[in-house]
């Protein structure tokens, strides 16, 4: 019998968790780990990995086949560009606090795509091998530019079998006209809201008109379309921090039961200023809290609320093929299935490769409409799309689930090259994927429950969390 | 009870045919139209030859694709109009004997390849075909020639195919790869992860071993596969160690069927020792559905009649009791869910049935 | 401290402060462990660029400053050791897995 390479690290009590390429996992204690490296493993002990999946007989054994099949669906493939970020203009009406980099004036000029950049860019889409397409609009505030939208919308519809489109509004100002663009059933809308409103209001929209007018519209955008068509997403400073509570009683006020709590992602100066070593202690301090409220709802109540992220890496721990989030996957290929095309045309790969580059630190732009995508520049960024071959990655008991971000390390180092744990990335979800295991083995009937909401089924069965004794 | 086989006055053939009835319309090659109708019978025109049908309801018959065999005194509805639940019943040897089976193998067979080739080309555009026995893949040289063919002509048609998965060898998979797969989904039952289990009920020694390496020979060729795993008393309490082993060891499993008891056939003789009775204990489903759904594994609960189940777990029922064969009690009637559930066999023995049924 | 957080930023000492005041251990490495010794001292050694280890004939010789625990130290040590072996027999199943699924 042969052992699949398993990897570990020391959790909760002293037990180990073990996991192997293809993402099954255990935990057992030291005295496996010795047998293991000694190669003195017992007959009990190949019995149990080889059902979970972590030994073969040889490669005609089912469990073989099991593996590579399992360890090949977490590839992320390559896939065909049908997804587009598209800032029509980067002037808003907002002022929100840390978004300095990635807006201009309401008033101001030059801040738009021209006439010339609206034809290249859908003279760019009838290009394209795909049958169904998904527009993002961003901005700024892509409301200000409704002819815009409307020619894309107008041209997408007629020229693919599938589109969809998502228009991320601050719902400031709405017209009737926006109102109605917005009411179309292929077109959705997602906006931020911080969940407390005293939060919103000191980050965004400062005065109490402009506030209560917030408030109407985002009202209004809920009774009209109901959460099936609009979202709303969380930006949180970690030195503001909201009460849990009081953010999951007014997205379930909403209708709403996914909550992604992003933090706010500082650029430039204000990053510097807000070292993300100092903040990481305080914001995981936070979001556990948060996702112990969270537990705490759903033991109470029937209407079951989930933090975004951490219902994905749950899902990202049990099952393969989950590709959906192009924030974390492996390998994350930049630039292919999906492009930002910025206010002057230019493309990134990403929407922090666009504000990286604004701030003028580094030129992530990998070609523009008028000139296509540059594959030279894309070619480098994605020389290390994966993390098989990572140094520190390869030793990693989460390496199954987690993904590169070349972007992130770019933009806050400089280079991609830098040991795993000295980054933001490795060290955050370090602490998010032992926050993860320390649920998935928790005896908690309460915690239970959620887990059980959270992955989409009845019960959820602790089967799955496995022990080798 | 919607029936398969329509009553006909003898009808002079030598080989079999294969024809489309049609109420409107001047028959050309391939279809039948109605020259007469009369009090309980109706004429068709095939080929200027009369074919008397005997039946009170010839409309029903409109658009079905049938078969006749010669000297044969009724015709076999192949594809009735409409209808998702098409079955060409390709033999009916058999090398299992499962202790549930449905259609008993019996030894003889007859070849209808050629009819049922014709047959499918005059199917409705995007239709489903089943492919059943005893066991297709027992003739898979003609199987296999059957739906290249079709495929040629007939992309549009999809395949849903029931075997034992105790015929693929690696020598099939030139052919594997020929068949376009996105068409065809395999249905293959398994009942245990434990090879006795599963070997004692499908009553062949080393079964389980075969399946599982032509699970993995079928996934390795892109192919999809629907598992199917009835609950019996004999494997209901290993449904988690299944649910844990198929994601484990066969992750291109598309879907998970997990199939009350249909009582007839085997499945009629051993109905007392084998019926489970999960309206009074639905647990071992429950953690056989939970542990596949967590690891991402799509799973059908066929043939249980809503009420039977424990509310969180009725999203997973379907309508799966095919119409020809379904009915209702008395007391479904009064419930509301009638339309989404799936009812109970025509054949289903009430008083040795399920303890508990009621009207939601 | 959690001996296996390894992945918390490390206190960075400036080493020419506390050359002296580093203390020694010396560690015995059993000798089927050996061949993975390089591997896993250069990897240990930017998990803790403020100790000092120094390979000798069958043992290391160790310098530790105050804030680091020998235990905890060790532990990691041969965690690295474990991880090196694991991945170095490991390389025929991925051969395997690769040729299973690229085909190559
Ligand atoms: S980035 Fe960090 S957490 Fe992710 S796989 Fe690499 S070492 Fe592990
Ligand atoms: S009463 Fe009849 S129709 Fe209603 S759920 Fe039960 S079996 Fe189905």
């Amino acid at each position: 019998m042969k052992v699949w390479p398993l990897k570990f690290r020391e959790h909760d009590h002293g037990e180990l968790l073990f996991t192997n390429e293809a993402g099954g996992f255990f935990r057992s204690d030291q005295r496996f780990l010795e047998r293991y490296v000694d190669g003195i493993l017992t007959d009990d002990d190949f019995e149990f990995l080889r059902r979970h999946g972590h030994a073969y007989r040889d490669t005609s054994d089912a469990a073989f086949d099991g593996f590579c099949g399992r360890w090949a669906r977490r590839i992320n493939p390559v896939s065909k560009l049908n997804y587009f970020i598209l800032i029509p203009t980067l002037r808003c009406n907002l002022t929100c606090d840390y978004c300095q980099v990635s807006r201009a004036p309401e008033t101001a000029s030059g801040f738009d795509w021209n006439d010339e950049i609206l034809r290249q860019f859908l003279g760019s889409l009838s290009k394209l091998d795909t049958e169904t397409i998904k527009i993002e609009f961003q901005g700024g505030e892509p409301l200000l530019r409704l002819d815009i939208l409307e020619e894309v919308r107008e041209f997408c519809r007629n020229n693919f079998r599938q589109a969809e489109f998502v228009v991320c509004t601050n719902l400031q100002s709405v017209s009737e006209e926006a109102w109605e663009f917005l009411g179309a059933a292929d077109t959705f809308i997602s906006t931020s809201f911080d969940g407390v409103e005293e939060v919103h209001r000191s980050q965004r929209t400062k005065e109490s008109v402009v506030h209560s007018e917030f408030r109407s519209n985002l009202q209004r955008a809920f009774s009209e379309f109901g959460t099936a068509k609009v979202s709303a997403l969380p930006t949180l400073d970690v030195h503001n921090l909201p009460d849990p509570d009081t953010v999951i009683r007014s997205f379930v006020e909403l209708g709403l039961r996914s909550i992604y709590l992003r933090r706010v992602n500082y650029q430039g100066f204000a990053r510097k200023r807000y070292d993300f070593r100092d903040t990481q202690e305080a914001w995981m301090e936070f979001y556990r809290r948060f996702v112990d409220r969270l537990v705490e709802h759903n033991w109470e109540n029937d209407d079951a609320v989930e933090e975004y992220y951490l219902s994905h890496l749950l899902r990202r721990i049990f099952r393969t093929g989950v590709q959906n989030h192009v924030d974390l996957r492996n390998p994350n290929w930049l630039g292919y299935d999906y492009l930002v095309v910025d206010f002057d045309g230019q493309y990134y790969p990403t929407d922090e490769a666009r504000m990286v580059s604004r701030i003028g630190r580094l030129d992530l732009s990998i070609g523009d409409v008028d000139s296509g995508i540059d594959a030279r520049k894309r070619d480098v960024l994605n020389s290390a799309a994966s993390n098989f071959e990572d140094p520190d990655c390869i030793h990693c008991v989460y390496q199954a689930y987690c993904g590169p971000d070349v972007i992130d390390d770019l933009s806050r180092y400089g280079r991609i090259d830098i040991p795993r744990h000295e980054t933001a990335h490795c060290q955050h979800h370090t602490a998010l994927f032992d926050f993860a295991f320390e649920l998935i083995y928790s005896e908690d009937p309460k915690v239970q429950r959620s887990l059980g909401h959270w992955l989409g089924t009845p019960k959820y069965r602790t089967e799955l969390a496995a022990r080798l004794k | 009870m919607i029936p398969l086989r329509v009553a006909i006055d003898p009808f002079p053939i030598s080989v079999p045919l294969v024809i489309r009835l049609q109420n409107d319309g001047p028959s050309e090659e391939g279809t039948a139209g109605v020259i007469h109708r009369g009090q309980g019978f109706v004429e068709y025109d095939v080929c200027g030859l009369s074919l008397t049908v005997r039946t009170p309801d010839p409309d029903a018959l409109d658009g079905d694709v049938v078969l006749i065999l010669p000297g044969q005194r009724s015709l076999h509805r192949l594809i009735r109009n409409g209808s998702p639940h098409n079955t060409f019943l390709v033999t009916e040897q058999c090398d299992q004997k499962c202790v549930m089976c449905s259609q008993p193998p019996k030894a003889h067979h007859v070849d209808l390849f050629d009819p049922f080739y014709e047959a499918a080309l005059l199917g409705p555009y995007g239709t489903t075909i089943g492919i059943s026995g005893g066991e297709p893949m027992l003739h898979k040289e003609r199987l296999f020639d059957f739906l290249l063919r079709v495929q040629e002509r007939r992309p549009d048609i999809e395949f849903h195919i029931l075997t034992n998965g105790q015929h693929f060898d690696k020598n099939d998979e030139p052919i594997l790869q020929r068949l376009d797969r996105a068409r065809i989904l395999w249905g293959i039952p398994c009942y245990s992860a434990s090879p006795e289990t599963h070997d004692d009920i499908v009553v062949k020694a080393g079964a389980f071993e075969t399946l599982e390496r032509n699970l993995a020979l079928l996934g390795k060729n892109g192919h999809r596969i629907e598992l199917r795993t009835v609950i019996l008393n004999a494997n209901v309490n290993g449904l988690a160690d299944l649910s844990l082993y198929v994601t484990t060891h066969h992750p291109h499993i598309s879907f998970w069927a997990i199939m009350q008891l249909e009582p007839i056939g085997y499945g009629r003789q051993n109905w007392g020792r084998e019926f489970f009775d999960s309206s009074q204990n639905f647990d071992p489903i429950a953690a056989g559905v939970d542990i596949a759904n967590i690891r991402g594994l799509e799973t059908v609960l066929y043939n249980f009649p809503l009420c039977t189940v424990p509310e969180p777990y009725r999203r997973f029922c379907a309508n799966s009791i095919s119409d020809w064969k379904q009915k209702y009690l008395p007391t479904c009637s009064d419930c509301s869910a009638i339309n989404r559930c799936t009812g109970f066999f025509e054949w289903y023995p009430e008083e040795r049935g399920f303890s508990s049924v009621g009207a939601l | 401290m959690h001996p296996d957080d390894s992945r918390k930023p490390i206190q960075v000492n400036e080493p020419s402060e506390n050359h002296n005041t580093l203390s020694k251990f010396r560690l015995d490495i059993p000798v089927e462990l050996t061949a993975f010794l390089n591997s896993a001292v250069a990897r240990i050694g930017y998990l803790f660029p403020t100790a000092r280890i120094d390979a000798r004939d069958g043992y290391l010789e160790i310098g530790l400053p105050e804030n680091l625990d020998f235990d905890d130290f060790r532990q990691q040590l041969f965690y690295s050791i474990y991880r090196e072996k694991i991945r170095e027999e490991g390389k025929d199943s991925r051969h395997a897995l690769n040729v299973a699924v690229f085909g190559q």
